[in-house]
C-alpha cells in the first residue's frame, strides 16, 4: 500500500521505506558521504562541560562509596517504572536515566532473584522481602526455569567449566533492537506495523504459533509502555521524529527502554550514527541548528550511554574491571554499492572522546574497510593514539555475510539490525575436553566423573591416533551437552524473561543464531602438535588419574604459520562446528561458533589442569583464536596469517585475534600482543 | 604525531587485509582511560563466565 509522506519527513528522499519499515533503504537514499577532515568539528558547549563536571562528581563520590552509589530495591524496574530523573533538566538536550536519578542502579529480578538479591547484599543493600517473596513464591524466573529443568550432568558440567559462561542467572543480553525505528516512523506507526504482523500470523494453535502470536502480543505491550516513556519525559513519541534533537531523543528512548527491562551482559545499540546524521544534515541545512549545536545534542546523548548502569555483583566488576555494559555502536562501513557509509557524524562520535574525555563506554567500533575514505581512516587512527578507545571490526569479511546494515552486539558478533537476533552461546573449553578424552571423562581437578566414561589412555605415552579417537568421541558428547544446555536457557529466557521491546524493534520473521564458543583452541592446537610430533610422556596420580605430562622432544607450536599444526587447529574447528550442526537448537537457531573468549580465557586457565603442551594448571589459555603467549616466535605476520586459517564459516560469530598495536611515535617499539610487529613486512603484503 | 597516525592506518589496513577480525589499538600511555574494559573485549560480556556462585553447589 502506498502512504503519504508524513510531515516529519518533509525533504527526505522517498522510497521503499516510506511504505514498508526499512530503515536501511532510508539511509542509503538519504544520508551525504562525508570523506573530508576533522576540521568541521567543535568543542563542548558550557552547558555539555557543565553535565560532564557532574558526572564526572558522581563518579567519583561512587567510587568512594566502594562502586555504587544508589540502588532500588523496592522498585522492579519496566520500562514505565520510575519518574522522570534528570542531571540538571535545563542543561540536558537529551533526557532519560534507567531510575529516576542518574547512577542509581535499578532492580531487575526477571533474569533471577538470587542474582539481584547478591548484588544488593554485596554493595550493603537489602531487596525489599516483598520482592523477594514475589519472585520466589509468585512470580519464577528465568534463573529458576532454567535449573528446574537443568540434568544433573548439565549441573556437573557447569561446575567443572568444561562448560561456562552460559547466561542463566541474569538476561542474556545480545540483541539488539533497531532503535532509528522510533525515531523515524514513530510508535504508532510501529504499532500498526506490528499489529498486522499478528493479524497475519498463524492460527492454528500449535506451540509455535501460540509462542510468535503471545510475543507479538508482548511487543505491542512494550510499545505502549514505549510511548508512556516519551509522555513521562514530556514527549510524544507516537509520532516520527521532526528534527535532529528529536530523533537522538527518539532513538535513545528505544534503546532507554530496553536497559530498563533487560540486564544483559552486552546491551548494544546499534549503527545510529549515519542514520542520525541524515536529519543533522536536514537540520543545518535549514539553518535550525549550528554545528555546535549538532556536535551538543551528539555529546548528551554520549553521556546519557556512558550512565548506562546495572546491578552487578563484585565478582563480576572485578573479572571485568569496572562494569562494562557493552554499549557498542558501530561505525562507518560501506555500503554494499561500494559507497562509505562514513558522515560528519561518525566523525562527531568519535569527537565525544575529546569533547568528554576517553571512556570505555559506549564502545566505539569502527567498521574498518580498506575503502574508507582516507581523513575519517586518519582521523580514527589520531584518536585510536589519543584515547586508546576505539576497536576496529572487518567490515569487508562481514559485509559479505550480514550486508550493508549489521551492527556488532558486543565485541565482534555481528547481525542485520531489526532483522537478525543472536541467542548467546557461552563457550566450551576444548582443552579440558582433551583432557577428560586422556581421562576417560574424569575431571582432572575435582577428580570425579563429568564426561561419559570411555576408555581411558593407556600406557606412558600419549598416541596420536588413539587420542584423536577419544578426543573426537569426547567433544561429540560435549557438542551435544553444550547445545541442549543451551537450549534449556534460551527456552526459558523467552519464557521468562522475554526481551520484548528489543524484538518489537525487530521484523517478525527474524534469522535467529543459535550463537556457540570455544575456549582453548591453541593449547589443544599445541596439545595435539606436541603429542604427534614430539613425545608426551603421561604422569598419574595415586588413582591413576593423569594429571602432568613431560614433553619430550620439539614441536611445531600455533601461530608461526606453521601449517603442521595450524592444520590441526583448523581441523579442531571444522569437526567442533559439524558435531555442534548435528543437534537441534532452538527455535531453529542457525548454529553459528566464536573463538572468542578473552577475558575468562584467564578464569578457564585457572579451571584447566596441566596440558599436553606443557602447559601447567591455573595458567591462562590464549585468548580467542591467539596463539599462547609466547609460542609466536615468527612475528606478527606468521601469526596473523595462524589465524586466517581459521574458517570464517565455521566459525561465523567472530575469531577474535586480539592484536593490539602500540605505536613506537609514543616513544616506545613497536609491539603487538602476540608477538613483535615488524612494520616493513607489513607494509610489503 | 603526524608520521604515527598515517603508519596505524597502514598497519589496521593491513591486518583487515589479512583477515584479522577483530583489532585493538592501545597508546602507550593509557592513563587517562578511566578503565580498560573497552581494551578489546577486557572484562568484555563475551567473555562472561558463569557468574551465579552457589545456586548449583
Amino acid at each position: 500500500m502506498r502512504r503519504k509522506m508524513a510531515h516529519e519527513w518533509e525533504g527526505f528522499v522517498p522510497g521503499a521505506w516510506c511504505d514498508d519499515i526499512n530503515v536501511r533503504d532510508f539511509i542509503l537514499k538519504n544520508y551525504t558521504q562525508y570523506d573530508g577532515d576533522e576540521e568541521f568539528l567543535t568543542g563542548p558547549t558550557e552547558a555539555t562541560t557543565k553535565l560532564w563536571d557532574m558526572v564526572s562528581e558522581l563518579a567519583k563520590k561512587e567510587r568512594e562509596a566502594g562502586g555504587v552509589l544508589d540502588m532500588d530495591t523496592d522498585i522492579v524496574s519496566t520500562i514505565t517504572s520510575h519518574k522522570a530523573g534528570y542531571l540538571d533538566k535545563k542543561l540536558e538536550k537529551i533526557v532519560g536515566f534507567q531510575t529516576d536519578k542518574p547512577f542509581k542502579r535499578s532492580l531487575q529480578p526477571f533474569g533471577g532473584i538470587r542474582m539481584a538479591q547478591n548484588a544488593c547484599k554485596e554493595n550493603g543493600y537489602e531487596v525489599d522481602p516483598d520482592i523477594v517473596e514475589i519472585f520466589t513464591k509468585y512470580r519464577k524466573t528465568h534463573n529458576q526455569g532454567v535449573f528446574d529443568v537443568y540434568t544433573p550432568e548439565m549441573r556437573l558440567a557447569r561446575k567443572s567449566a568444561i562448560i561456562t559462561g552460559l547466561p542463566d542467572a541474569y538476561g542474556r543480553g545480545r540483541i539488539i533492537g533497531d532503535y532509528r525505528r522510533v525515531a523515524l516512523y514513530g510508535v504508532d506507526r510501529l504499532k500498526e506495523d506490528k499489529k498486522h504482523q499478528l493479524d497475519t500470523s498463524l492460527v492454528r494453535m500449535t506451540a509455535k504459533n501460540m509462542q510468535l502470536r503471545e510475543e507479538l502480543t508482548e511487543q505491542l505491550r512494550a510499545l505502549d509502555e514505549l510511548c508512556e516513556l516519551g509522555r513521562i519525559y514530556g514527549f510524544d513519541i507516537s509520532r516520527p521524529a521532526q528534527t535532529a534533537q528529536e530523533a537522538i531523543q527518539w532513538l535513545y528512548f528505544g534503546y532507554l527502554a530496553a536497559v530498563k527491562e533487560q540486564n544483559g551482559a552486552a546491551m548494544s545499540l546499534g549503527r545510529t550514527s549515519t542514520f542520525l546524521d541524515i536529519y543533522i544534515e536536514r537540520d543545518l541545512k535549514k539553518g535550525l541548528i549550528t554545528e555546535e549545536q549538532a556536535q551538543e545534542y551528539i555529546d548528551h546523548f554520549i553521556m546519557k550511554l556512558r550512565l548506562v548502569k546495572f546491578a552487578r555483583t563484585p565478582e563480576y566488576n572485578e573479572l571485568f574491571s569496572g562494569d562494562p555494559t557493552w554499549v557498542t555502536e558501530s561505525i562507518a562501513g560501506v555500503g554494499i554499492d561500494g559507497r562509505p557509509l562514513v558522515t560528519k557524524n561518525s566523525f562527531r562520535y568519535l569527537n565525544t572522546l575529546d569533547n568528554l574525555g576517553t571512556a570505555p563506554e559506549p564502545n566505539m567500533t569502527v567498521l574498518w574497510s580498506v575503502n574508507l575514505p582516507r581523513n575519517f581512516k586518519e582521523y580514527c587512527a589520531k584518536m585510536s593514539i589519543k584515547t586508546s578507545s576505539i576497536q576496529y571490526e572487518n567490515d569487508d569479511l562481514m559485509r559479505v555475510t550480514h550486508g550493508d546494515d549489521y551492527a556488532i552486539a558486543c565485541c565482534v558478533s555481528s547481525m542485520r539490525i531489526g532483522k537478525e537476533m543472536q541467542f548467546f552461546g557461552a563457550r566450551a573449553n576444548l582443552a579440558k575436553c582433551l583432557l577428560y578424552a586422556i581421562n576417560g571423562g574424569m575431571d582432572e581437578r575435582l577428580k570425579i566423573q563429568v564426561g561419559p566414561k570411555y576408555r581411558a589412555v593407556e600406557g606412558d605415552y600419549l598416541d596420536f591416533d588413539d587420542v584423536m579417537e577419544k578426543y573426537d568421541a569426547m567433544m561429540e558428547w560435549l557438542a551435544g551437552l553444550y547445545v541442549n544446555t543451551l537450549n534449556v536457557i534460551h527456552y526459558m529466557h523467552d519464557k521468562y524473561a522475554y526481551e520484548r521491546i528489543q524484538m518489537a524493534l525487530h521484523d517478525r520473521d527474524v534469522k535467529r543464531y543459535f550463537a556457540t564458543g570455544i575456549a582453548g583452541l591453541s593449547v589443544v592446537a599445541d596439545s595435539l602438535s606436541a603429542i604427534k610430533y614430539a613425545k608426551v610422556k603421561c604422569i598419574r596420580d595415586e588413582s591413576g588419574i593423569v594429571v602432568d605430562y613431560d614433553v619430550e622432544g620439539e614441536f611445531p607450536k600455533y601461530g608461526n604459520n606453521d601449517d603442521r599444526v595450524d592444520e590441526i587447529a583448523v581441523n579442531i574447528v571444522e569437526r567442533f562446528m559439524d558435531k555442534i550442526r548435528k543437534h537441534h537448537t532452538y527455535r531453529d537457531g542457525v548454529p553459528t561458533m566464536s573463538i572468542l573468549t578473552i577475558t575468562s580465557n584467564v578464569v578457564y586457565g585457572k579451571k584447566t589442569g596441566n596440558t599436553p603442551d606443557g602447559r601447567k594448571e591455573g595458567v591462562p589459555l590464549a585468548p580467542g583464536a591467539n596463539p599462547m603467549h609466547g609460542r609466536d616466535t615468527h612475528g606478527a605476520v606468521a601469526s596473523l596469517a595462524s589465524v586466517a586459517k581459521l574458517p570464517f564459516d565455521d566459525a561465523q560469530d567472530g575469531i577474535s585475534n586480539t592484536f593490539s598495536i602500540i605505536p613506537g611515535a609514543l616513544g616506545k617499539d613497536d609491539k603487538t600482543f602476540s608477538g613483535e610487529i615488524d612494520l616493513d613486512s607489513l607494509k610489503e603484503e | 604525531m603526524d608520521k604515527d597516525y598515517k603508519k596505524l592506518v597502514d598497519m589496521i589496513d593491513n591486518c583487515i587485509k589479512n583477515g584479522s577480525g577483530h583489532i585493538n589499538v592501545k597508546t602507550g600511555e593509557v592513563s587517562n582511560v578511566e578503565n580498560c574494559a573497552t581494551g578489546c573485549c577486557e572484562g568484555g560480556a563475551c567473555s562472561v563466565p558463569t557468574l551465579h556462585k552457589d545456586i548449583d553447589d
